[in-house]
């Protein structure tokens, strides 16, 4: 059997409506209403404080979007959230839309993305490239040279 | 995380499913899949957020974040463990928290900008004044409280579908609920005494 301090305590959380109760204590708490004055008064107390704070509930969701409705927010909502989602990943994009189309254009950012680092990579080697030629050090030919000279026959023998 | 208590009725297997399938396209980059969870989950997550942020502008902030980071997780949503609903639930719930965190501009006083009330109507603007004071009431409940209050009364959710949605016990849900009730009662009666001092 359920104790009164029991009873009373799911009244202060759940309120009137035993719907909401937790469904284990349900049956001994209907058993306890039925049988208990005390917590048939704990029930009309907490069904008043029920009533108060639905029409509370009720103004303040009339009151919620200024009079514009919900469907404004919606369509806000999902221009915003479709303005700030993006495919995970861009070679995946690249796959699924095709050049012309309309969406591809959203997608810009990637396509630029793998331009650019082609570009850069191509004026890197060019820069290396000047720079080979124009600091090279002036003894490197002689160098050269002496390297590509045949070697002595007395080495040969060895 | 603690998904017990979570309950699936009969009629949810198909919902739950074709949000399954919907996620998971999503996470493929479907951007259209995506906009179908937005167009149709997008009034639950407007309605829970403008009732636990405190204004509506937190609230459309909220809604807006919470779509963006399942787009970004979708491909982490495990059918099998959680209704998609109790996933947004506390997406939602937890960034209507962390509002609190933030600095907020000052909020416009409540009697800005009222219209005038007709000759006869006292009575009626009486009832006005007592409802609009216990929705301000409800405002001044922490967002967790408002967040349990708006899940279990508003939503229908049982006290283990709000724990989970909350991330806390049952018995934390039903302390939240108890000290909500608790103080939207003080201000009741405290409302009423003024009311009859009056006349």
């Amino acid at each position: 059997m359920m104790t009164l301090r029991r009873f009373r305590k799911l009244a202060d959380s759940y309120g009137a409506d035993l719907q909401r109760w937790p469904e284990r204590q349900r049956a001994q708490a209907l058993a306890l209403l039925g049988a208990s004055e005390d917590a048939q008064a704990i029930v009309t107390r907490a069904r008043e404080l029920d009533e108060a704070i639905a029409a509370a509930a009720a103004t303040r969701d009339a009151t919620i979007w200024d009079g514009e409705g919900a469907d404004a927010p919606l369509q806000r909502l999902r221009e915003n959230v479709a303005s700030r989602i993006r495919p995970p990943s861009p070679v995946r994009v690249a796959g699924l839309i095709g050049p012309h189309s309309p969406a591809a254009s959203r997608y810009r950012p990637h396509r630029v993305g793998w331009l650019g680092l082609a570009t850069a990579a191509g004026l890197a080697v060019a820069a290396g490239l000047t720079l080979g030629i124009y600091y090279s050090p002036s003894a490197a030919p002689e160098d050269l040279t002496a390297l590509l000279q045949p070697a002595p026959l007395q080495m040969l023998a060895d | 995380m603690d998904w017990e208590g979570e309950t699936d009725g009969p009629d949810s297997s198909t919902d739950d499913s074709r949000d399954a399938d919907l996620l998971a396209r999503s996470a493929a980059g479907d951007r259209r899949a995506f906009d179908r969870i937005v167009a149709r989950y997008g009034p639950l997550a407007l309605r829970l957020a403008a009732r636990i942020a405190p204004d509506r502008h937190s609230a459309e902030d909220v809604a807006q974040e919470a779509m963006v980071r399942i787009w970004h997780r979708a491909g982490n949503f495990d059918a099998r463990r959680a209704r998609f609903t109790t996933w947004l639930y506390r997406i939602v719930v937890n960034l209507c928290i962390d509002l609190r965190r933030r600095p907020r501009p000052v909020p416009l006083p409540d009697d800005f900008d009222t219209a005038d009330p007709a000759a006869g109507a006292e009575q009626d603007l009486e009832q006005d004044e007592r409802r609009a004071g216990l929705a301000r009431a409800m405002k001044e409940l922490t967002p967790g409280q408002r967040a349990a209050l708006t899940l279990v009364y508003d939503e229908g959710l049982s006290g283990a579908e709000a724990a989970a949605a909350l991330g806390v016990t049952t018995k934390a849900v039903e302390r939240l609920l108890a000290r909500a009730r608790a103080q939207l009662r003080d201000r009741l009666l405290a409302d009423r005494d003024d009311a009859e001092a009056r006349t």
